[in-house]
């Protein structure tokens, strides 16, 4: 499984073999970019490439820290 | 921190140009093939002028790619899951030797495509719902 990072423009912009990472990376970029923390979330992907969980969105990660 | 060492990310991206035929889809907003709103559906984020972000920022090649699938179903559980990043799936017929290049990632249905994004939109042969 991997965790990709999308920007709702439908590009990728980072992939990471563990959520963990991933969603460390998506905070850091939801603080980076408050004002596009919406616009951004993680994906998990299964083996084939397929979408396979909830996304994460930025902003879900930021009123978690606040 | 240095911007090396904060650097996380491949070692090395394989980039290939596509030399025969092939199919790739990609979530769109625009509802059908010829629609002027395709261009910037298929517009990288550096051509959109957007900050680099994260493996972007290392690998200003990737800043200049759009994220495209080799199924159309891996392209709709993406909208499934993340229905902001667009409504509709685009089929992409690529001509072999026309300039466009794809990577080649170890695994996975994602492919980074690389094509002047009016070149792309006319490559569009079909746009469905996602």
């Amino acid at each position: 499984m991997t965790h990709g990072i999308f920007t709702s423009t439908g590009n990728l912009v980072a992939w990471f073999e563990s959520k963990k990472d991933a969603l460390a990376a998506l905070a850091e970029l939801a603080r980076d970019e408050p004002e596009a923390a919406d616009e951004i979330a993680a994906v998990p992907f299964d083996d084939d490439g397929k979408a396979c969980g909830p996304a994460v969105k930025g902003s879900a990660l930021r009123a978690k820290a606040a | 921190m240095s911007a090396v060492a904060s650097f996380t990310g491949p070692n090395r991206i394989v980039v290939v140009p596509v030399l025969e035929d092939v199919e790739l889809f990609r979530v769109v907003n625009a509802e059908r093939p010829h629609h002027p709103g395709l261009v910037l559906d298929l517009t990288s984020n550096y051509e959109r002028q957007a900050r680099p972000r994260r493996v972007e920022r290392f690998y200003s090649v990737l800043h200049m790619a759009v994220s495209t699938f080799m199924t159309r179903d891996a392209a709709c559980t993406l909208v499934e899951r993340f229905p902001g990043i667009g409504t509709h799936v685009a089929r992409l017929r690529l001509p072999g030797g026309a300039g466009f290049c794809v990577d080649v990632p170890p695994r996975g249905a994602h492919r980074s495509l690389w094509g002047a994004p009016v070149q792309l939109a006319a490559c569009v042969v079909e746009v469905e719902p996602a």
